[in-house]
C-alpha cells in the first residue's frame, strides 16, 4: 500500500500541530506534532515500511493505526496508486522532537452560518439576538 | 495595502438622488450597485446602507425586484435571515437560493427577486465579500479602531463583542473582515450595526468578561481552536474556503493573538489605548 494525501485537502502548520482542511467532507482534523511530521512526509514514501523506516523512533503499529486512521476519515487519496520512480520532491524530514503516538487530536465540520446576525435567540452559539432593524 | 477612509468622517458622496433607482456601497473594498425601481424599498436599503453610499464605479451590480409589497415583522425577518444561502452552477450561471428569495449571478452581475426587505442583498454582499479574489477574511467579531490602529475583538455571544465596541465606537460589533496577507488590514463590514472604515490589524483580542483588565498572549494552537469558531467560513467554495483556511493561518502567523479578560467600563478602552501606544 502506497498512503497518498487526498487532492481535496490543504493543510497548514498551526504551533506544534498541522491542520488538515478535507474540502471534501468539509471538515477540519487536528494533528499532533508525531502524526504532523507524518503527514507532510507521505507523499515522498512508497510504503508503510518506508514510512517506519523514516519515523524509526515510532512504533510502527502506531503509525500504521495513524494511516489507518487517516484513510477512515477520507483525507487519503482512494484507489491504487502507481508506483513512480520519481518522487515528489520535498523537504527532509526532520527529527521527531514529541514521540508521543500520532494521532488526530480533534475534528470538526465547518460550520454553516448565516449571513447576517439575526439568528433566533438559543439556536446558535455565535449569536443569539433578536435584530432590532 | 490600500489606505482606508477617513476613520471619523468617511467621505460620504450620497448618489442615491430622487431621480436615481440606484445606491452605490462600499464594503471594506468591494463597491456594489444596488438597483430596484420600487420606492419603498430603496428606502429600505438608504437606511440600511446610509453610512457606505460613495461615488465609485461598482464591482458588482446587483438588480433587485421585489415580489412582495408587503414589509416582513420582526420575527419573519430573523427566520429569514437565518437560512444561510446556497449556490448552485447552472452553465455560465450561479444560481442562488435563500428564504424567499432566489437569483442568479452572472459575471459580476446579480438579479434578484424577493421580498420587500434587504437580507437577501446582505446575504449577496457577504456571498460577494467571500468570494472576492483578494484574501478577504469574515470572522464573526466587533472591529475597534484604537489610536488608528485597528483591533479585531471576538468571542462567543455574550463575551463582550458589542460592549466593546459600543465604548470604544467601534466600526462594527457583529461581523468584521479582514484583508491581506502579512501586513493584515481591518474593515467594518455593512452587516448588523456598523460603518464604513478600516485601519492596519494591529491585534486580536478573544474577548472573556473578568473582575479587572488583563490581556493575556496565547499559543498558535488555543488561538486557532478559538478564532476558527468565529470565522464565517465559505463552506461551499472551495477555492474561497482555502483562501480563508490561509488566511487564518497566516493571521495567527503574524499577528498577536492575546485574550482579553475585561471589565464592561471605559478602563477597558483605556488598557487598549496603552497597549497600542506602546
Amino acid at each position: 500500500m502506497r498512503p497518498r494525501r487526498g487532492t481535496h485537502t490543504a493543510w497548514r502548520q498551526i504551533g506544534d500541530d498541522t491542520v488538515v482542511l478535507d474540502l471534501r467532507g468539509k471538515r477540519m482534523f487536528g494533528l499532533n506534532a508525531s502524526a504532523g511530521a507524518i503527514w507532510h512526509a507521505l507523499d515522498n514514501v512508497e510504503s508503510i515500511d518506508a514510512l517506519a523506516d523514516v519515523f524509526g523512533d515510532l512504533d510502527r503499529s502506531a503509525i500504521e493505526a495513524f494511516v489507518d486512521q487517516l484513510g477512515e476519515h477520507g483525507l487519503l487519496a482512494e484507489g491504487p496508486v502507481a508506483v513512480q520512480d520519481d518522487l515528489p520532491f520535498s523537504e527532509p524530514v526532520a527529527p521527531l522532537v514529541d514521540l508521543t503516538p500520532p494521532a488526530i487530536i480533534w475534528s470538526e465540520a465547518i460550520p454553516k452560518v448565516a449571513a447576517t446576525c439575526a439568528f433566533l435567540p438559543g439556536e446558535s452559539d455565535l449569536c443569539n439576538q433578536v435584530p432590532t432593524s | 495595502m490600500q489606505s482606508g477612509p477617513d476613520l471619523v468622517n468617511p467621505p460620504i458622496v450620497v448618489n442615491d438622488t430622487a431621480a436615481s433607482n440606484t445606491v452605490v456601497i462600499d464594503t471594506g473594498g468591494l463597491t456594489v450597485a444596488i438597483e430596484c425601481d420600487d420606492p419603498t424599498w430603496r428606502a429600505l436599503a438608504r437606511a440600511r446602507w446610509r453610512d457606505y453610499v460613495i461615488d465609485r464605479p461598482a464591482d458588482l451590480w446587483v438588480r433587485y425586484c421585489v415580489d412582495s409589497p408587503t414589509e416582513l415583522d420582526e420575527h419573519e425577518l430573523a427566520a429569514a435571515r437565518a437560512v444561510p444561502l446556497r449556490s448552485q452552477q447552472r452553465g455560465g450561471d450561479l444560481e442562488l437560493m435563500g428564504h424567499a428569495f432566489h437569483g442568479r449571478m452572472r459575471g459580476s452581475t446579480v438579479e434578484l427577486t424577493g421580498p420587500m426587505a434587504t437580507y437577501p442583498v446582505d446575504h449577496i454582499l457577504l456571498f460577494a465579500w467571500r468570494r472576492r479574489r483578494a484574501p478577504a477574511l469574515v470572522l464573526h467579531a466587533a472591529a475597534l479602531v484604537v489610536e488608528g490602529q485597528g483591533l479585531l475583538c471576538t468571542g462567543p455571544s455574550g463575551a463582550g463583542k458589542s460592549t466593546l465596541a459600543k465604548l470604544g465606537q467601534g466600526l462594527c460589533d457583529e461581523f468584521a473582515g479582514v484583508r491581506g496577507d502579512r501586513d493584515f488590514e481591518l474593515v467594518g463590514l455593512p452587516f448588523w450595526q456598523g460603518r464604513s472604515g478600516s485601519a492596519p490589524l494591529d491585534a486580536v483580542y478573544l474577548l472573556v468578561h473578568g473582575h479587572r483588565n488583563e490581556r493575556l498572549r496565547i499559543g498558535a494552537e488555543e488561538a486557532f481552536a478559538r478564532l476558527r469558531a468565529q470565522v464565517v467560513w465559505p463552506r461551499d467554495e472551495p477555492i474561497a474556503l482555502t483562501a480563508a483556511f490561509d488566511q487564518l493561518a497566516d493571521l495567527i502567523l503574524y499577528v498577536p493573538i492575546y485574550e482579553f479578560r475585561f471589565r464592561p467600563e471605559p478602563s477597558a478602552l483605556d488598557l487598549l489605548r496603552r497597549k497600542v501606544a506602546a
